[in-house]
């Protein structure tokens, strides 16, 4: 059978702002919380860190703005009084590192 | 396969709401969404239900509406509606997952009561009972609902039945195909059928949705296709459709389009052409898409008649306004001639998605401003302090519209 589908149901497009709003209405609703870190992942970051060879690429786990992210990144520097990391695509605030993981280095 | 599936309507939405806002009882308030600072010509964009009542038809024109002492006039607020509308969606959350409910438009959606009756422990009545008092208690709004076995069958129930009268929710079962539906006539008061269908219908002889029901399919499908197949099984209470199996158009484009208030000559229109295409491309920018082919349309003024649409594909994908800009202007400039310009219309198709970008997660700490970087700090303006923070300066100009859209969603004030 050659139904229409949800084709047939279309919404009426034309009120764009309509669609923002529910979408921004979403995206405030799924935000979680920022991770509580345990020591032992604490530990994890910080021996991850201490063996950095730089050059070397990592992976990052952060939180922003209620949603967690991942990314490859280089680590250029880190910052201990601005307490971030110098990154070669930006800047990551301590309190937002949930994890990183350094695959070349084993 | 039988679902069970229920479509929400948010009653007189817009008179609604301007009466709640106004702590005015909608059943004792003759109240019209309707802007007073236009002509009479104006669209009336919703009645309260004490004026419904009393047979005002829910679209109209301000001409057209009766001398009622005490006529309240509500100057539509748009972004106020977008706003209560994304809020009851808010509500219906707390109790039904994203994929269970379809936003069909600013005051309708549907929702899949099926996978909910077990764990609510409540018949598919006592589910919407239970979203409508939700929705009252926090918003003050009243809704009304049509209940059935599929999305088509709910609709029909809302428009013939739940819409009517209280306590506002229609039942429908498969015997009510024969019993209620059939007997609809004229052809056009059941959705999915225009006036233009029901023209050709009644032409074969069919006047009644049951006579519908009862002719040969093929006959239809040979007539119309697939729209004929749609019908027959439409008038016979059949829909197949998953409310789950989102539709997402294949070739997505995105369009804007305005009428002018007066005649443009070609000169001041490229003007108005600059101005959408600044617009769309930051909606471009925003979905995160490259567009790979142009369209122009521009319907000439009512005395000449006529117009044009034409459209080119680019070499490379892109979301460069200057870029865009140039191909609409060469689009326009080849085929506009001298005519006087009423309507234009700017279309982006071929949609591709511009890539991850890893910048605007982070803080961006180069120094150099590349033109990327301040199309991204002009749109990151616009978002944060209105598209008037930014304009052309042509957008001064006194045949300007860009100014005055901005202050509307959908042609009405915000």
């Amino acid at each position: 059978m050659s139904d229409r589908g949800m084709k047939k149901w279309a919404p009426f497009s034309s009120l764009i702002e309509q669609a923002t709003c529910l979408e921004e209405m979403k995206y405030q609703r799924n935000k979680i919380p920022k991770p509580k870190l345990t020591q032992d992942q604490i530990e994890k970051i910080n021996y991850v860190l201490q063996n950095y060879e730089p050059g070397q690429i990592v992976k990052v786990k952060f939180y922003n703005d209620g949603y967690l992210y991942e990314a490859d990144v280089e680590i250029k520097r880190i910052d201990i009084e601005n307490r971030c990391l110098i990154l070669n695509k930006g800047k990551l605030k301590f309190e937002n590192l949930i994890d990183i993981d350094n695959y070349q280095a084993f | 396969m039988d679902r069970s599936i229920a479509v929400i309507d948010m009653k007189a939405f817009y008179a609604f709401v301007e009466c709640v806002e106004r702590k005015l009882n909608p059943f004792t308030t003759p109240l019209v969404v309707c802007d007073p600072t236009r002509g009479d010509g104006t669209i009336v964009l919703s009645v309260s239900p004490f004026l419904k009542e009393m047979g005002v038809p829910s679209v109209c024109r301000r001409r057209d509406l009766p001398h009622i002492p005490g006529m309240v006039f509500a100057q539509p607020r748009m972004s106020l509606y977008v706003k209560k509308s994304a809020e009851i969606i808010n509500i219906v959350l707390n109790y039904i997952g994203e994929d269970d409910i379809h936003v069909y438009s600013i005051d309708e959606f549907f929702v899949n009561l099926g996978p909910y009756l077990k764990a609510y422990d409540c018949t598919p009545y006592q589910l919407v009972r239970k979203l409508q008092n939700a929705i009252t208690s926090k918003t003050g709004l009243l809704t009304t609902a049509g209940i059935s076995y599929n999305m088509l069958m709910a609709k029909v129930a809302l428009d013939l039945d739940g819409k009517k009268k209280p306590p506002y929710v229609a039942v429908w079962t498969k015997a009510d195909v024969k019993n209620k539906l059939w007997k609809v006539t004229p052809l056009s008061k059941m959705w999915g059928i225009s006036h233009g269908y029901e023209a050709k219908l009644n032409a074969m002889g069919i006047e009644t949705i049951g006579q519908l029901a009862n002719t040969d399919k093929n006959l239809l499908k040979a007539k119309f296709g697939i729209m004929g197949e749609q019908l027959w099984e439409h008038a016979n209470g059949i829909d197949n459709t998953d409310l789950r199996d989102k539709y997402i158009p294949q070739d997505t484009s995105l369009s804007v389009g305005q009428v002018l208030f007066k005649d443009y000559t070609p000169q001041e229109a490229k003007l108005i052409l600059k101005e959408m295409n600044d617009d769309l491309a930051m909606r471009l920018r925003e979905h995160g898409k490259l567009t790979k082919r142009i369209s122009v349309g521009c319907g000439y003024t009512a005395k000449e008649g006529g117009g044009f649409d034409h459209q080119v594909t680019l070499d490379y994908a892109t979301d460069d306004t200057d870029k865009l800009c140039e191909d609409v202007l060469k689009i326009f400039e080849k085929y506009v001639g001298n005519h006087g310009v009423r309507r234009l219309f700017i279309t982006y198709s071929q949609l591709e998605n511009a890539g991850y970008d890893q910048l605007n997660l982070f803080e961006i700490g180069k120094t150099d401003l590349t033109k990327k970087e301040m199309t991204r700090t002009i749109d990151d303006l616009k978002r944060k302090y209105g598209k008037d923070t930014i304009l052309r300066a042509s957008s001064l100009l006194e045949e300007s519209t860009a100014k005055e859209r901005h202050s509307q969603i959908g042609g009405h004030h915000k």
